[in-house]
């Protein structure tokens, strides 16, 4: 039997087949003969005697396409085809007539009818009408399957943009050198005099940022610390940014700053090396300091970046202006300037992205940071005070933060416990009772108690066991971390101590808790970003958000926290 | 074991957790209890720490590991602000569902 309906493109068949169709017809035999050939190639066939059902099955189902005949019982098929359409009018329509309906073709062209077809139908007038009448279908499909296709070709691209920035960032954060940040360079904490110590703060503008920097330890007590900010288009400063700290960290590596002892000489042999690499056009920003502890001065040049700001004692702040332009491919000589560490509290270096930000107030940050910093003893506080004026910290942000410490106090007791979790409990509960019974230490036992614990805790699994965060999360995961801790403490006899000094001037409890292992690196933890994922590394979180800041002695095998006694 | 808090057990589906979270014990208290209730057959866990001011990183590594491989619902309650705050801190609120009380 050949097939009664034939369609000029193959692609109408398939697309037919995945549309409704409503045919309105009043003579029973005519309309079981159209839905009977037409049923075979579309989804749906509906079918109604007369306008009114036919409205209703139009509110009940979604039909693509409607075929009516004009002269029908309650409504003719043009009035039919008007509240169809006034409903949804995209809906294509063909309307079937007799010779003597009388139809005005200019009403009926303005109803939006796609097709005439003339009683008796033909069918091959009919297959044809169909076919125009769909065609806008045909191209909305085709349009939408090109935009699914563009869409598709858009997240592939954006997955491999983003997995090319995450290794970017990766980079980006292994050429930068953190040899210091929540780390003092003193071997033991109690020992020392004074105890300077370094915080910083990081938050690029976007993956390979031009603003770079590192924190780096050289020999005999000095420090040596750089922030660059390259100034120019997009990526060419980012790569003049990271070309420049990867080779400043290879002069530090290959201890060229050890054998001349010179800033200078170090910062000439960069000038050397990036004065090849700018373009005419290109400049950087930034500063350098070498840091003495035991002479207590620091050396600095500064190519406008922002000041340095020094807090001293009477909490009076000193601005260290920049005193050199950028340097540029042209720069041929700077300046090394001195400065004295002796009555020094506090030292802030940051790059612009913090002072430039906008203040509550309306007005840049730079006015109100001297403010901030004088009413703030520890990174933390000032952290909270920036924000607290500019909501947050912008991005393409470095800071770096230098505290001097004087840990002494009227109070001092000093204790060795083993390295076992029967020992640090029983440490603890005894602690706690003790506080519980000192008037003025009371209400603070429930927090100096909790604090102890996380640092026990971290020096007895992570130091003195050599248990790593990744084997703990593991271990926890899979349910049998208590047993694992249980059974390696059998293999070890080591100890924690535990000192308490408190001082009465600044109202603070020192807690210093000593560790046999081998210690943190201060790099690993300023990278240490605990997600819900890790089932360990919020003992330090822990740490920080209950206390007034911590911080790590050279080796990373002993760490300082200061309590707050005020409230 | 010395321990500063007292866990009672609710309907096979509630620890009321009273006095403060502070050492290995504490935890170890907690998770016995937990796991108790959650071999059981209990797929959703109402933990109340009526007047603990912090909890300890060794339970908050507890309660991930049960959300996340035991597949336990935990609703979390707190009754001081200091609690909620670090859960908030530690970004927590969210997967226990930490609520004051």
């Amino acid at each position: 039997m050949s097939d009664p309906v034939s369609f000029s493109y193959p692609n109408t068949k398939h697309i037919l087949k995945s549309l409704s169709i409503l045919i309105v017809e009043d003579e029973e035999l005519t309309l079981g003969i159209l839905s009977k050939i037409i049923s075979p190639y579309v989804k749906n066939v509906f079918t109604a005697k007369d306008g009114r059902e036919a409205l209703h099955i139009l509110k009940k189902n979604d039909i693509d396409l409607l075929i009516t005949d004009y002269w029908m019982p309650y409504m003719d098929g043009l009035e039919l085809i008007k509240e169809a359409k006034a409903k949804n009018s995209d809906l294509p329509a063909i309307l079937i007539t007799a010779h003597s309906d009388g139809i005005n073709v200019a009403d009926a062209v303005n109803f939006g009818i796609s097709r005439f077809l003339t009683k008796p139908v033909d069918f091959k007038k009919l297959t044809s009408a169909i076919e125009h009448s769909i065609q806008n279908i045909i191209i909305k499909r085709l349009e939408l399957s090109n935009k699914q296709k563009e869409i598709e070709l858009l997240k592939y691209k954006d997955k491999h943009h983003q997995s090319q920035e995450n290794h970017a960032y990766a980079k980006q954060l292994n050429i930068i050198k953190n040899d210091l940040s929540n780390s003092s360079p003193t071997d033991d904490i109690i020992k020392a005099k004074h105890i300077f110590y370094f915080h910083h703060y990081y938050k690029p503008f976007e993956i390979l940022s031009g603003d770079c920097y590192s924190m780096r330890k050289l020999q005999d007590n000095k420090f040596f610390l750089f922030i660059l900010d390259t100034m120019g288009k997009g990526l060419s400063a980012s790569v003049t940014a990271i070309s420049s700290t990867s080779y400043i960290n290879h002069l530090i590596n290959t201890n060229q700053y050890n054998r001349s002892n010179s800033l200078a000489s170090l910062i000439d042999k960069y000038l050397y090396f990036v004065k090849d690499v700018l373009l005419d056009d290109e400049m950087i920003c930034g500063i350098f300091a070498v840091f003495d502890f035991d002479k207590l001065i620091f050396k600095f040049t500064n190519f406008s970046m922002p000041p340095i700001f020094l807090k001293k004692k009477q909490n009076k702040i000193i601005k260290l202006n920049s005193n050199e332009i950028p340097i540029t491919k042209f720069t041929d000589k700077f300046e090394i300037k001195t400065e004295e560490l002796k009555d020094i509290k506090n030292i802030l270096l940051c790059s612009d992205g913090l002072i430039e930000a906008m203040s509550n107030n309306g007005d840049i940050y730079l006015n109100s940071i001297e403010q901030d910093l004088r009413n703030s003893n520890y990174f933390p506080e000032l952290q909270k005070h920036i924000q607290g004026n500019i909501q947050e910290i912008p991005d393409d942000t470095t800071i770096f933060f230098i505290n001097k410490l004087s840990i002494k106090g009227f109070f001092e007791k000093n204790f060795t416990i083993k390295s076992s979790n029967s020992e640090i409990n029983f440490f603890l509960t005894t602690v706690y009772s003790r506080m519980e019974n000192l008037n003025k230490l009371k209400h603070l036992a429930p927090t100096i108690s909790m604090i102890l614990n996380e640092v026990l805790i971290n020096a007895h699994e992570h130091g003195n066991l050599g248990i790593t965060p990744e084997t703990k999360s593991k271990k926890i995961f899979n349910g049998d971390y208590d047993n694992f801790v249980a059974e390696r403490e059998k293999d070890i006899d080591k100890n924690i101590s535990v000192s308490f000094i408190i001082s009465i001037t600044n109202k603070e409890l020192y807690l210093i808790v000593s560790d046999e292992g081998k210690g943190f690196s201060p790099h690993i933890m300023s990278k240490e970003k605990p997600n819900i994922e890790n089932y360990s590394g919020r003992g330090l979180k822990i740490i920080k958000t209950l206390s007034k800041d911590f911080f790590l002695n050279s080796e990373g095998n002993q760490i300082a926290v200061i309590i707050n006694l005020a409230t | 074991m010395e321990h500063n808090i007292k866990v009672e057990v609710e309907n096979n589906n509630i620890l009321k957790i009273t006095g403060d979270v502070k050492n290995i014990d504490d935890y170890q208290l907690i998770k016995e209890n937990a796991i108790k209730l959650r071999d059981k057959g209990a797929k959703s866990l109402t933990i109340i720490f009526a007047d603990s001011s912090s909890i300890t990183s060794s339970v908050i590594g507890f309660f991930l590991k049960l959300v996340q491989k035991d597949g336990v619902n935990l609703d979390v309650k707190v009754g001081q602000d200091s609690l909620l705050s670090l859960m908030k801190t530690l970004s927590l609120d969210n997967i226990f569902n930490v609520e004051k009380i």
